[in-house]
């Protein structure tokens, strides 16, 4: 039995994968389109929350917001402008366009930030004790945002109007829109939600540990095998497919060491050859 | 109509024979430095035709690179092992690349699509992983140091690791063997009928055409050949490692693509390869972080405004900027000609 550390290290990685792969399911299921620059918002976020936080000492939750707004505005400009006109001529040209654009904001924030490794400040010191563990306040903090965020997506897509005109696009796009759905304006939302998302998920990441250019492929990879695993199109897929995902990577990490990364990559594989609608979705990309 | 066909034959294969010939004198006026950015764009480029044809079936790998590198490392252990010898180990890294493309693509090319996309992505990951992982075969992240052949013909002795322009003249080769195979496919049935699976994979599939066959052939036989442009490379490089081939070479494979032109099953990833290759080794030794800007911008910028990439420039001066030359083309209409001229 591990320590309960890396159980809550598995936590704190599984729920940043489950706002990850929950804005790629959106996506996936709104807007038909496989987002692959959802691993460079989440590092554009990191990189802004190390800029207010580390450069002009500004607070925590400021630095976060700063990060969502600016992250979740990328990503719709990129949706509207660069995908969206795209989207009508098939699978290839949005996947290129989106493709070169991981190595437009890698390029990008090389140039501008350096490739350098850096370290976000920790929002709070101190550790809490329960019994025989000892877990530091700022873990502590980082999980209890990551469900409340997580509560609020599902309330956002359960209880709200807009929530149900997500739901009802993903299963009838026409006739959702015949009852006045706007599509272009759900798109909007949809991509900000997404994007939004992954920059929550890259801001309580930063300061447990470092930001750098290339930090968005690795949780973008893992983030992927969590909507695979969940099912394309399946939110509660991508919540259980995170969690699972996150634990592989610790629990499986701290018993077999580096090869955990193949176990978890086989596992997508076998899923994707024996269950390609995964565990909770339909073969057809519905939410 | 006999005349007029030898004349385009003559109209169209003197100048591939006038650009085969340039390019086997280029050792002859070049340097070794100017070879050294040559060799890769070449080698570049075989990975690049063999993307296109795959996305011409309507498919994106984002594993290539993954293949290269089983060729590689296949290669390599062959040689360093089992004493294979060369020439021949490149071939079988290639042909193990071609069975491991073949099996994982007759497990996820049926589904097609992002499917087919997260696995190839997977793939190459797994292949890095393992490099990585198993040290006692390919020694980690320390790589293998790949022996440098030497060939005698008539009692002239050419060793490799010398002479760039023997590794200018293979891959040359390889490039020319590479283009022919590609442009067989292109222009026999399988090439239209990929064609018409991409365009419209449902009608193609009423009319009897096994979809998921037509595109394994087409996806094996790019692998193949990728694998043993990867098994090329490595020898070009002396080293093998877990770094030589990663997932920003697949992203560069499909970049190179692009912007050269998938509408074109050979002279646009060609082109796209020996353009970019060795602008982006430039960009490299000028600015960290240029390359991938500058790249990234231009295949975003080629995909809006000029769809069929760069080879479509000609196309286009020649039909005096009419818009809609080159792959656009591929609609319903020229599906369905595909099909009915089977």
């Amino acid at each position: 039995m591990p320590p309960a550390e890396v159980w809550l290290e598995g936590l704190i990685i599984g729920s940043t994968l489950v706002m990850m792969a929950s804005g790629l399911v959106l996506a996936i299921s709104i807007m038909g389109i496989l987002n692959w620059t959802h691993g460079q918002l989440y590092m554009f976020a990191g990189i802004i929350m190390w800029q207010v936080l580390a450069q002009w000492h500004i607070n925590y939750f400021v630095a976060l917001l700063a990060a969502i707004g600016i992250t979740a505005a990328i990503g719709v400009a990129i949706e509207r402008w660069l995908l969206r006109p795209l989207v009508p001529k098939g699978f290839i040209p949005p996947s290129v366009v989106a493709i070169g654009l991981i190595s437009v904001f890698e390029g990008g924030v090389i140039l501008t930030f350096g490739v350098a490794q850096r370290n976000v400040p920790s929002i709070m010191e101190g550790i809490i004790r329960i019994g025989q563990v000892s877990i530091t306040a700022e873990r502590l903090l980082i999980v209890c945002i990551a469900i409340g965020v997580m509560l609020g997506l599902y309330y956002f897509i359960n209880r709200t109007k807009i929530g149900l005109a997500i739901r009802a696009a993903a299963q009838e796009p026409t006739v959702s829109s015949l009852y006045g759905v706007a599509s272009g304006r759900l798109f909007t939302i949809v991509m900000a939600t997404a994007a939004g998302l992954a920059a929550v998920a890259a801001g309580l990441i930063a300061p447990v540990y470092f930001v750098d250019p290339y930090m968005g492929s690795r949780p973008f990879i893992l983030a992927l095998m969590a909507v695979v695993l969940g099912g394309m199109g399946s939110l509660r897929g991508a919540v259980v497919g995170g969690m699972i995902v996150g634990f592989i990577t610790t629990v499986g990490g701290y018993y077999i060491g580096t090869w955990y990364e193949l176990i978890t990559l086989l596992i997508i594989m076998a899923i994707i050859l024996f269950r390609p609608q995964g565990l909770f979705g339909h073969v057809e990309a519905r939410l | 109509m006999q005349t007029l066909q030898i004349r385009y034959r003559l109209k169209t294969s003197i100048p591939l024979l006038l650009v085969i010939i340039f390019a086997c004198c280029v050792p002859l006026f070049t340097g070794n430095q100017a070879l050294t950015l040559i060799i890769p764009a070449l080698l570049w480029g075989v990975a690049c035709m063999g993307l296109t044809l795959i996305a011409r079936a309507g498919q994106v790998s984002m594993g290539q690179a993954g293949f290269m590198a089983i060729g590689a490392y296949s290669a390599t252990l062959l040689a360093l092992r089992v004493d294979v010898p060369f020439g021949l180990n490149i071939l079988l890294g290639g042909i193990i690349s071609g069975i491991v493309a073949f099996l994982i693509g007759r497990a996820v090319l049926r589904l097609g699509g992002m499917y087919f996309a997260i696995v190839t992505l997977a793939f190459g990951e797994v292949v890095r992983v393992i490099a990585i992982n198993a040290r006692n075969i390919t020694n980690g992240v320390y790589g293998l140091t790949v022996p440098q052949p030497q060939i005698s013909i008539g009692g002239y002795v050419i060793a490799f690791a010398v002479t760039k322009a023997a590794y200018y003249y293979l891959s040359l080769g390889l490039v020319i063997i590479a283009a022919l195979i590609f442009w067989r496919l292109d222009v026999s049935r399988l090439g239209r009928v990929v064609r018409s699976i991409s365009s419209t994979p449902e009608l193609s599939q009423h009319l009897g055409i096994h979809v998921m066959k037509y595109r394994l052939i087409a996806f094996t036989v790019a692998c193949t050949l990728t694998g043993v442009a990867g098994g090329v490379y490595c020898h070009f490089l002396a080293f093998m490692g877990p770094t030589v081939f990663v997932l920003s070479h697949s992203i560069l494979i499909l970049i190179m693509s692009a912007v050269g032109g998938l509408g074109s099953a050979v002279a646009g990833p060609i082109l796209g390869a020996m353009i970019l290759s060795p602008l982006g080794d430039y960009l490299r030794t000028v600015l960290v972080g240029a390359r991938p800007l500058i790249f990234g911008g231009l295949v975003v910028i080629v995909m809006f405004f000029l769809p069929g990439g760069l080879v479509t420039i000609v196309d286009r001066i020649r039909s005096g900027g009419r818009r809609g030359t080159g792959a656009r083309n591929a609609g319903l209409k020229n599906a369905v000609r595909n099909l009915v001229s089977k």
